[in-house]
């Protein structure tokens, strides 16, 4: 059982350009900002949405194909999609929800070893609404599952948990979408979320795969600024070549304003003089209160904390360290108590080589 | 000081919707009381015009609803969906009857279906002769209670997130019977409530039909009607009318309110 | 804690004038609406009259108002015997015009007895619809699929037509069961003569029974019956016992049966008092 396929749609001044190609059980995230196109692909996929070209095949079987004129409406596609908001009837209980579209002995088969699995045996009496969030998606999981569907299509399927119960659940998630053999198709906006769950990222910028792997390279060291910054790498630094050291495999940056700060990074593709831009993720970037001695890591910058920002889980801290030079470090709540940081309290960042990566210009 | 303290324990709103309580209940309570003190009630309860006049009643009323609601809910689902202007036009000219004396809503039905109307003619050569008929009685009813069903159900159906209906066409079940299982339990409290609506402007309509289909006992006199005749010679048999009207619409009214609280969702619970 | 209940005290109590001062300025209000009503000028005569007196009675008021510099008239147009119901169940006039004696009869304990007064009379005749199939006789009225309007048993008009109709049958020329048929195309009971009238002037009646004096004007066809009683169909006008203008109420009356208010009358079609009053046997009907 797989899902392949292609869409090209045009909703007014916006175009959807997008391919896919997920095996049997394993997880594709489609990744982008909102309005980049991802719900749309999930749409599309379900037949709720009628592309103006493109071919869809699940599991062998051809739903949508412009040139041959066919188009099979959604409820004879078997897709199993499940909403940002789970879309849970609420006229009905858990166990009517779960069984909504059960039609054969197996699937009721199915919908009740669901039930177990998931551990809802005691809810099936309970409305939606005396449901809570991790409970409502283990339903709608349970429903779109039920019925055997060729393809799951799971949009933010963790955007209404709390961040505690997000890593709680996706580790249980995963084991069901895996068992389940079903090819997944996952939508998110967070980083973290694709990292956790995918076998294969593509990441979808204005309508268009700008992006694809496998999830730590993609993600993690995004080969492009922009990709970078849709990625969620948070420092992205306009630097200049100083000097090549292959011996090391390292390189030597400094400022377009000639200041005398310097970061090591892993050797690139590179020249002495070329203007380059360095990705560093702020979770790569460590604070101290005091300056740190007999450290293995290249780069230390004195500086001043500028900016505290709130991000869930914790903290973005933005340190000015002269020369045009600044890094956003995420830390804990815990870690800025402990540490005294507040605006213009002095601190150190330590940054090792090889947390920082090259990105290729487009 | 943070909580305010009232004469009866009502704020001003408590007392107005007191006093305004009382304004709608002593008509109707005097109307009881004088009807039950007049000698001759059983006798008008039971006469034959009475009991002719509330069968036709029941009788045409419960027609005009089958069509009004076998042709409102397609209708209002079909501009629940709609958006622009010229929905908001078709919108305009549905509640068009709301605003129109019923008499001259009968008056512009005479106008149309009449004998001299617009489409008499050719009424007439296809044998089809609506003023005067009880027919029209009921094309009178459907004329002004439809627009409070469909606004209803409209809203109604307005309030039916459409996601869900797409998530049940996921899960295979067609667009028809998604119609069915999704839209209409949810829309439920809304069409029960313009039904009682709808209802009530039907079984208590007057004026179109007396234009419109004339007053006969049997044929096309209905309760207000029978009402108003009865009020030309015993004010007595007017009295007994009048409560058996008001008993038989509370009735109905209570039924289907009930029928609404047995909603599939609560109230607030449809985000 | 003592500051606290005096505070609320005083809250108590300009709330509770407020609520006193919205409801005596509604009653200022309303006995004002009430007292512009009655008793503004002189004298405003409310009288209650049949509705087939609309055209006549607007045009003897305002000649009355003219001569009577003061004075003004509010007319009340309805059914006799609802305005006779209205008047039964308590609403205020000073002069009730009843189409049927009957109607004077049954509320003879609320009116003046001497003040009694026969103002007109008329005859009841078919009126045709321009559109109708071609009535040419009384008789064509039993014809199946004929569509007849009338008024209510319990208004005059109706009364009248029902016994016309039951009197044909008896007379020589009209089928057997003359009067079976044409109550069977009966298609409508009118609450009033005009819409009788309306309905046959809409063209959806074929015929109509109405009074003489209803279709002068329109220009509608009729169909006269013979052998009416000169005087069976009588105007009555009586003074209220409650009224609280007697002698402006009498004075209307007087108007009525003077020469200049029958010149009216007879030119809207109505036959004169006096034609009735050759006819003593309903006279003594009219005053018990």
């Amino acid at each position: 059982m797989s899902a392949r396929g292609w869409v090209r749609h045009r909703i007014g001044t916006f175009s959807l350009d997008v391919s896919w190609d997920v095996e049997p059980g394993s997880v594709t995230v489609l990744y982008g900002p909102s309005g980049a196109g991802k719900s749309l692909t999930l749409r599309a996929i379900a037949g709720l949405v009628h592309p103006d070209e493109g071919n869809i095949e699940l599991d062998g079987a051809v739903v949508f194909d412009h040139e041959a004129g066919l188009w099979i409406p959604p409820h004879h596609r078997r897709v199993g999609l499940m909403p940002q908001e789970y879309g849970l009837f609420p006229h009905l209980t858990v166990a009517a929800n779960i069984a909504y579209g059960v039609h054969n002995p197996d699937s009721q088969a199915r919908a009740t070893e669901l039930t177990r699995t998931l551990d809802l045996q005691d809810l099936q009496n309970r409305r939606i609404w005396e449901l809570s969030g991790g409970q409502r998606q283990r339903v709608a999981l349970a429903r779109a599952l039920a019925t055997q569907p060729r393809v799951l299509l799971l949009d933010e399927p963790f955007a209404a948990l709390d961040s505690e119960l997000r890593r709680a659940v996706r580790q249980e998630i995963r084991q069901v979408l895996t068992a389940s053999r079903v090819p997944v198709i996952l939508v998110t906006h967070d980083a973290e979320e694709a990292l956790a769950l995918a076998d294969h990222v593509q990441i979808i910028d204005n309508g268009r795969i700008v992006a694809q792997g496998d999830p730590v390279t993609t993600l993690r060291q995004p080969a492009a600024p922009r990709i970078a910054r849709l990625a969620g790498v948070e420092n992205l630094l306009r630097m200049r070549v100083a000097g090549l050291q292959p011996e090391d495999g390292a390189m030597i940056c400094e400022t377009l304003d000639d200041s005398p700060l310097t970061l090591e990074t892993p050797l690139a593709e590179a020249h002495e003089g070329d203007v380059v831009t360095i990705g560093i993720r702020s979770s790569d970037v460590i604070l101290a209160s005091s300056e740190p001695q007999g450290l293995s890591a290249r780069n230390v910058f004195a500086g001043t904390v500028t900016t505290i920002e709130p991000r869930s889980p914790g903290h973005d801290v933005t340190v000015d360290c002269g020369g045009g030079l600044s890094l956003v470090s995420h830390v804990t709540r815990h870690a800025i108590t402990q540490l005294g940081i507040r605006e213009g309290a002095q601190m150190w960042a330590v940054v090792k080589a090889s947390s920082c990566f090259l990105l290729s210009d487009e | 000081m943070n909580r305010r303290t009232f004469p009866l324990g009502l704020p001003p709103g408590g007392i107005i919707t007191l006093v305004y309580i009382a304004f709608i209940a002593l008509p109707l309570i005097a109307l009881f009381i004088r009807a039950i003190s007049s000698y001759s009630l059983w006798d008008s309860l039971t006469s034959d015009i009475t009991l002719t006049a509330l069968r036709l009643s029941l009788i045409t009323s419960l027609i005009s609803m089958i069509i009004v609601v076998g042709a409102g809910i397609p209708i209002a689902r079909y501009l629940s969906r709609r958006s622009g202007p010229f929905s908001r036009v078709i919108d305009v000219l549905i509640d068009v009857p709301l605003v129109l004396p019923p008499v001259v809503a009968g008056l512009a039905m005479l106008m149309a279906f009449g004998r001299m109307g617009i489409l008499g003619d050719a009424l007439d050569t296809a044998g089809i002769r609506l003023p005067f008929t009880t027919a029209a009685v009921i094309l009178a009813q459907i004329f002004v209670s439809a627009p409070f069903f469909i606004r209803a159900a409209k809203l109604g159906f307005q309030a039916v997130p459409r996601e869900l209906e797409e998530i049940s066409q996921t899960l295979g079940i067609s667009p028809w019977r998604t119609f069915w299982r999704i839209a209409v339990p949810l829309a439920w409290p809304s069409i029960v409530g313009g039904l009682a609506l709808s209802w009530a402007r039907a079984i208590s309509e007057f004026g179109a039909t007396i234009m419109f289909a004339g007053n006969l006992s049997g044929r096309t006199q209905t309760m207000p009607l029978a009402i108003l005749s009865a009020m030309e010679s015993d004010v007595g048999a007017a009295l007994a009318l009048a409560v058996i009207l008001v008993a038989a619409s509370l009735i109905v009214l209570f039924v289907l309110a009930l029928a609404a609280t047995r909603a599939a969702v609560p109230a607030g619970r449809l985000e | 804690m003592s500051c606290r209940i005096v505070t609320i005290h005083t809250r108590h109590i300009r709330y509770l004038l407020i609520m006193m001062l919205a409801v005596s300025a509604l009653a200022v209000i309303t006995a004002a609406a009430c007292a512009s009503d009655r008793s503004e000028g002189a004298a405003t005569l409310r009288v209650f009259a049949a509705s087939s007196l609309t055209d006549v009675l607007t045009e003897v008021s305002e000649v009355f108002e003219a001569e009577n510099e003061g004075v003004q008239i509010e007319m009340h147009f309805a059914g006799s015997s609802r305005l006779r119901a209205q008047l039964d169940e308590g609403a205020v006039a000073d002069a009730f015009i009843s189409a049927d004696p009957r109607h004077i009869d049954a509320i003879a304990h609320l009116l003046v007895d001497s003040s009694i007064t026969t103002v007109a009379t008329n005859e009841m005749v078919v009126a045709l619809s321009d559109s109708g199939r071609p009535i040419q006789s009384l008789e064509d009225l039993a014809k199946p699929g004929v569509k007849i309007v009338i008024a209510l048993q319990d208004v005059p008009a109706g009364r009248y037509a029902h016994a016309l109709i039951a009197d044909m049958a008896q007379q020589q020329g009209f089928p057997a069961e003359f009067d079976d048929a044409v109550l069977g195309n009966i298609v409508s009971e009118e609450t009033n003569v005009r819409a009788v009238l309306a309905k046959v002037q809409l063209g959806e009646a074929d015929a109509g029974f109405v009074y003489q004096s209803d279709i002068r004007d329109t220009g509608l066809h009729s169909l006269i019956i013979p052998d009416q009683n000169p005087g069976d169909i009588a105007y009555v006008g009586a003074l209220l016992r409650d009224s609280s203008h007697h002698d402006t109420a009498q004075a209307f009356l007087g108007f009525l049966v003077s020469e200049a208010g029958q010149r009216i009358l007879i030119s809207h079609g109505f036959l004169s008092a006096e034609a009735f009053s050759i006819n003593a046997g309903v006279a003594m009907a009219a005053t018990p």
